[in-house]
């Protein structure tokens, strides 16, 4: 199926990826997450203001262990869709309060910071120096 | 930065670990817990120095006046006992003396089960003169839903408003019930912005705002 172009970059809309913690009585599933975040970002925003967060949900980094998951939204509405985590009390029968653990322009950052990966760059040079640094000291002749 | 929540109710004296268990993993420095009747303010004391923790826990009461009489007499009561004191707002006449009474600290929702906002430029500008800041409530948007919540979110927007225009104090609150109702500070503060705050005074407001009233509060009550 063809795809419409690449938009030039001035066009293109510019994204924010919001990394988030659920802290609830009991563990939850990340359809029942998404259906409560769906109902009250509607009811704080109604369809316009929604429409204009651009909202989409990063079903690939919800962890179910950790319960943290990623949502990615236009850059200049980051803070409606913080409040409408925030307007959550209750999902289900269990008590609920979602916290955002920050905001990232970059899938990497998020990865790296809220999710814990880690990439080759981090076993690269700067290890290798350190590890430099820290073996003893031959005599030189 | 530092990050209080200077409005949490303590129920039950004996449940204080949880709150303090969740303001730590929310990320607040500090947490002011709030109780409303002289007894329970004595077992609070004897419990906070119990409690082991890194958290600064500030004692603070809430004065709930049946009339303009009564807010004066309790005010004088417990101003020397607590170190934040909140007025339960809502009643023109109490958010007015409140106002000019510069041993009060924060009116809490002014706005509170009224038609109009219950603020007007006397009030923001006596309150600015003394020192008393202007509460946004989040538990009150919580528990409303979509009609009253609007009413609600109107009467905040015109209250920042005018608290704006006379730099006004304004101090965001959880006013939690419950652990369940805390919220981080990050999020209080984006409540703060949606309703027309700038970002520097959203969170000042959870921020830098109580942290200069407990410190001044602490050194007042030093001194007696």
């Amino acid at each position: 199926m063809s795809k419409p172009k690449i938009l030039s970059p001035t066009l293109r809309e510019k994204k924010r990826y919001l990394a988030f913690e659920v802290i609830s009585e009991s563990k939850l599933e990340f359809e029942e997450i998404l259906n409560a975040f769906w109902h009250s970002l509607l009811n704080l925003c109604g369809e316009i203001g929604t429409a204009n967060t651009n909202i989409w949900f990063v079903k690939d980094m919800w962890n179910e262990n950790s319960q943290r998951g990623v949502i990615r939204c236009r850059h200049d509405t980051v803070e409606y869709v913080r409040s409408a985590l925030a307007l959550i009390d209750r999902i289900g029968d269990s008590r609920v309060i979602i916290n955002t653990l920050g905001v990232s322009g970059t899938m990497k950052v998020v990865k790296r910071k809220f999710f814990g990966e880690r990439t080759l760059e981090d076993f690269g040079p700067e290890s290798y120096e350190e590890r430099q640094e820290n073996t003893p000291q031959q005599n030189k002749l | 930065m530092k990050f209080y929540d200077l409005h949490v109710h303590v129920n039950d004296p004996d449940k204080i670990d949880e709150i303090v268990e969740m303001a730590q993993r929310l990320g607040f420095y500090g947490i002011g817990l709030t109780v409303t009747t002289l007894e329970e303010l004595k077992k609070l004391k004897e419990t906070i120095k119990k409690v082991n923790t890194n958290i600064d826990l500030i004692t603070s009461v809430e004065i709930i006046a049946s009339g303009t009489r009564d807010l004066k007499r309790k005010v004088s009561k417990f101003r020397k006992m607590a170190e934040v004191i909140i007025v339960y707002g809502g009643e023109y006449n109490i958010n007015r003396i409140a106002a000019e009474d510069e041993r009060v600290d924060i009116i809490s929702h002014p706005e509170y089960k009224r038609k109009d906002s219950g603020l007007d430029e006397i009030i923001a500008r006596s309150a600015k003169e003394r020192n008393v800041a202007i509460e946004i409530n989040f538990n009150e948007i919580l528990e409303t839903y979509r009609k009253i919540r609007s009413h609600v979110f109107n009467h905040m927007m015109k209250n920042i408003s005018i608290c704006k225009k006379h730099n006004t104090m304004m101090v965001i609150s959880s006013d939690a019930k419950s652990p369940w109702e805390m919220r981080d500070p990050r999020e209080l503060s984006s409540i703060g912005q949606i309703l027309g705050m700038d970002l520097k005074e959203s969170i000042d407001a959870v921020s830098t705002i109580p942290e200069l009233m407990v410190e001044s509060n602490r050194r007042k009550l030093k001194n007696f």
